[in-house]
């Protein structure tokens, strides 16, 4: 019990005090007893004020700051919890989705879930993934609920500066596209001019389709549903004339249409949308072990260590790998982790390039291009900073 | 010797207070307000932290303080609404963006009570009835409405039946009539009110007037001669009259509107434009236009090509004024809306039409803009009230009222499921009254609709008020299940704005603060009639 809750029992029970003494005279001995009670409560009271000032003079948190805190320890709490919480998606197939089959949760995003489960815990099962809607992923994460949000998310400024949430680097770098009937010989944006358009409430793309349209001039009316689910089947089912989202989103609820090859993608992209991980703001330490998550995967990468060979590099005589496999140095504990937490991950989840092949990959129904999310080394946007 | 009384006890065995009735009591009682309050300040006590880490009751200054939590409130939108009764844009402040969210509540909420509200009732009286199909009808209704959960019935009427509607290219027509029912919703002709209507206002007054006069003459010449004179037949006469004339009086003196014609159009009357429009289609009487294309000897192409193309300002308006005429006339016509008069006048310069149709004095002031291109300017005819009719031009019908499936969804549902429960709160109403007032009303030879009307229904109706209350106040509650069906109302929209913003706290407090006044406006009025009703005891 705090100093308030407790000084304010004290309170109450004088109150109730009054209200005995009040209502008889007989009743003496309790009254006494009562006393003696409040007596000993008010030692406590000063007792827990001693303490409290005992701290405050070491420098220890005030009292005053919030019991329960959901900042700043959020890897002790994975820790003792041995679960790592992600917020996710279960409805974009290639990034979260849970397959019929294993009833499991799988994607591009589960697996960057997987791979901080590994770094933190060393077991890339331990994972929980609570789905989320567009519009409630950010109170779950500000809320404690989860750890981290992986869930297709749009890295603004404004998101960043006052959600009370950190972006790490991105995952996944995208744009909004627009994906229309191919019946409807719509060829551009412009052609849409009119038209109704279903959108996902609370995204980036709700935004940015108000935008781009205003800017052109093209008139439309939209349909706003909260969950991607019902927004498919209302484009499919006939209500809009056009259905935008991340391209990758839209590449993936393609193949959940009855007819996929009756839709098109068009060629515009709408706007950047780099999707990343999220973590609380103030809890610096697990934003690091996130971000640096994010890296390790990359530079695995860049490295050729990916989870099939990478026991091979074990003792080997190239320096930054071993400092990167935690056989050398110590960098795994400026952030409270095991040596061996990018080990892990890339044994566990594997290198980008084969968490991108196994979701979205040639051998996958989306086989979607690299493109930006390449490594710079190739053409593309994805460029760690060194394991040093 | 006196016998000694046996000694009074010095010291009564005194009940220990964990056995004394009235301590336990007042104990239980101090505990209870206690762990309460402790809850309460608890979860204070989080939100207040919570607020802190997130910093969004921060004012500019840097301080916190309750008031500048709100100032979000003046940022812009940046979100679209699909429908709302004001004006409203992305770059309107999210206050805005809340409020045309609480007024689609009302505007669903308003319409929901009143069609429940006849639903229930007349399911209610139908369950009394003897007919044995009516009665079973309205107690299957009842029955499975009532015990099937709402989001299950929206996602059904939205999804099962609305969706499942004809595409909107093969909308159903009744009648050949302007009525489209389609999967995005029911399209019907909307009344569009020009400047000349004010004048024919003044003459429906000054009708109503007249109407009111001759009704009192001729009702005291009914005194005097003591035989009927139809005075309200006459009175009805004398303001047609009136009304008839204001109509031809406005129509033919008062005229706002005007178009621009461009030099490529050889017109000068209105009355030219059909007949260019017929020759450039090889001189075919416009109004075979439509068999023609439909037998083959036109294209669509050909009439699309040929029809006269207007630039207007998009929900003005002048467009239905215009369209009107050129409707009257069959001549096919195709319109390129611009948000404001200048864009409109931009694309007439550009040449994108050969029409600009416009207020007369709007166009005379955007003169001016024109520099450098042929043009003339021509009054046309104007009435006092248009109708803006449904036309499928591109993706979407433009003109016209709307009925948003997502509106519909929400609004059927929710009136068939209150229905059901006012149903059975009109039937319990009506059983309430003893069958002895009735037979007492028919003893003292009143007919049925007043045995009805002054014996039954105002004692039924005690009993039905209070219960009624709290299904009006369900109807507007659950219509926050709105969000599911993709209708904009109230939650719907804080729940973007939350998203957004990222302020839950701030609009948490908003929304339950408009769903409780909501509330509390609906039980005062309802308060205010059940005390007019109540049994009056002395």
């Amino acid at each position: 019990m705090n100093k308030k809750s407790l000084s304010f029992f004290v309170m109450v029970l004088m109150l109730a005090l009054t209200l005995v003494a009040c209502g008889g005279a007989d009743d003496s001995g309790q009254v006494a007893e009562l006393q003696a009670q409040v007596a000993d409560l008010q030692a406590q009271l000063a007792a827990a004020q001693a303490a409290t000032g005992a701290q405050a003079a070491t420098g220890a948190p005030a009292a005053d700051a919030p019991a329960p805190a959901p900042t700043g320890d959020t890897l002790q709490t994975v820790r003792a919890r041995g679960v790592l919480k992600c917020g996710g998606n279960q409805a974009v197939p290639g990034f979260g989705y849970i397959n019929p089959d294993t009833n499991d949760f799988e994607g591009f995003d589960i697996d960057f879930c997987k791979a901080v489960a590994a770094a933190a815990l060393g077991d890339a099962n331990a994972i929980e993934i609570r789905p989320t809607t567009a519009n409630e992923r950010f109170p779950v994460l500000q809320s404690g609920e989860i750890d981290v949000l992986i869930r297709n998310t749009t890295w603004t400024l404004s998101r960043d500066t006052q959600l009370g949430a950190d972006f790490q680097p991105t995952t996944f770098y995208d744009g909004q596209g627009m994906m229309v009937r191919r019946a409807d010989n719509i060829n551009s944006l412009e052609d849409l001019e009119g038209g109704t358009i279903c959108v996902q409430s609370g995204t980036t793309t709700e935004k940015n389709l108000a935008d781009v349209f205003r800017a052109r001039g093209i008139s439309f009316q939209p349909v706003v549903f909260d969950d991607a689910d019902r927004t498919r089947e209302a484009y499919e089912a006939g209500q809009c004339d056009g259905f935008t989202t991340d391209k990758s989103g839209l590449v993936s609820q393609q193949i959940l249409l009855a007819e996929p090859e009756a839709h098109v993608i068009l060629e515009e992209t709408m706007s950047k949308e780099p999707l990343g991980p999220m973590t609380r703001h103030g809890d610096n330490n697990w934003g690091d072990i996130v971000m640096w998550t994010v890296n390790c995967t990359i530079e695995a990468e860049e490295l050729g260590i990916n989870s099939a060979n990478v026991d091979s590099f074990l003792g080997g005589e190239n320096p930054v790998i071993q400092n990167l496999l935690g056989e050398t140095g110590d960098l795994g504990a400026g952030m409270g982790l095991s040596n061996d937490w990018c080990y892990q991950v890339i044994k566990q989840v594997g290198n980008y390039g084969e968490i991108y092949a196994r979701n979205l990959g040639p051998n996958t129904p989306f086989n979607l291009p690299r493109g930006s999310n390449n490594l710079w080394t190739e053409g593309g946007l994805l460029y760690s900073p060194p394991f040093r | 010797m006196a016998q000694h009384p046996p000694p009074i006890p010095q010291h009564q065995e005194r009940i220990p207070f964990w056995r004394d009735g009235r301590v336990l009591g007042v104990l239980a009682q101090v505990l209870f307000v206690t762990m309460v309050l402790l809850g309460a300040s608890w979860l204070l006590n989080n939100v207040s932290s919570n607020i802190g880490t997130l910093g969004s009751f921060r004012c500019p200054d840097g301080t916190d303080s309750f008031r500048c939590g709100f100032l979000f409130l003046q940022i812009d939108a940046q979100f679209d609404i699909a429908e709302s009764v004001v004006d409203y844009t992305p770059s309107d402040p999210y206050a805005r963006a809340i409020v045309v969210g609480a007024l689609n509540t009302v505007k669903v909420a308003f319409f929901g009570i009143i069609l429940a509200t006849i639903l229930g009732t007349l399911t209610g009286i139908a369950r009394l009835s003897r007919n044995w199909l009516v009665s079973n009808l309205a107690k299957w209704y009842v029955d499975f409405f009532r015990n099937t959960p709402l989001l299950l019935q929206l996602f059904f009427i939205y999804f099962g039946v609305i969706l499942l509607l004809p595409n909107i290219r093969e909308a159903i027509q009744p009648f050949g009539l302007p009525f489209y029912l389609s999967q995005r919703g029911i399209n019907i002709p909307g009344p569009v009110f020009m400047p000349s209507l004010r004048v024919w206002l003044l003459f429906l007054l000054g009708g109503a007037a007249v109407a009111v006069v001759v009704w009192l003459l001729l009702a005291r010449r009914e005194r005097q001669v003591e035989r009927s004179l139809n005075s309200t037949r006459w009175s009805l006469l004398a303001f047609s009259v009136v009304a008839a004339a204001g109509w031809l009086m406005a129509n033919a003196a008062i005229s706002s509107q005007a178009i621009l014609l461009s030099e490529t159009l050889p017109a000068t009357e209105f009355a030219d434009l059909p007949e260019i429009v017929a020759q450039r289609l090889g001189g075919i009487e416009l109004a075979e236009v439509e068999t023609a294309v439909a037998e083959g000897r036109l294209t669509r192409d050909q009439v699309n090509a040929a029809a006269l193309t207007i630039c207007a300002v998009r929900d003005a308006p002048s467009e239905a004024n215009l369209a009107a005429q050129l409707r009257a006339d069959d001549a096919p016509y195709v319109v390129k809306r611009s948000g404001r008069l200048d864009q409109a006048a931009r694309a007439f310069a550009a040449g994108e039409c050969e029409l600009l149709a416009a207020a007369e004095s709007d166009l005379i002031a955007s003169q001016a803009a024109l520099t450098g291109i042929a043009y003339r300017l021509l009054p046309i005819a104007e009435a006092p009230l248009r109708f803006s009719i449904p036309r499928l031009e591109g993706l979407n019908f433009q003109g016209g009222i709307k009925l948003t499936p997502s509106f519909a969804a929400l609004l059927i549902g929710l009136v068939l499921y209150t229905g059901a429960f006012i149903a059975e709160i009109v039937r319990a109403g009506i059983q309430s009254v003893p069958k002895g007032q009735s037979e007492a009303a028919r003893a003292l030879g009143l007919t049925e609709s007043q045995r009805l009307r002054l014996v039954v229904l105002p004692q039924a109706l005690r009993v039905i008020i209070p219960p009624l209350t709290s299904q009006y106040l369900n109807l507007t509650k659950n219509s926050s299940l709105a969000i599911a069906v993709g209708y904009a109302d109230l939650w719907a929209i804080s729940y973007t704005t939350l998203n957004q913003s990222g302020r839950p706290v701030q609009v948490f407090i908003i929304v339950m603060a408009a769903y409780l006044s909501f509330s509390l406006l609906i039980s005062f009025l309802l308060n205010q009639y059940n005390r007019r009703i109540a049994l009056v005891e002395r």
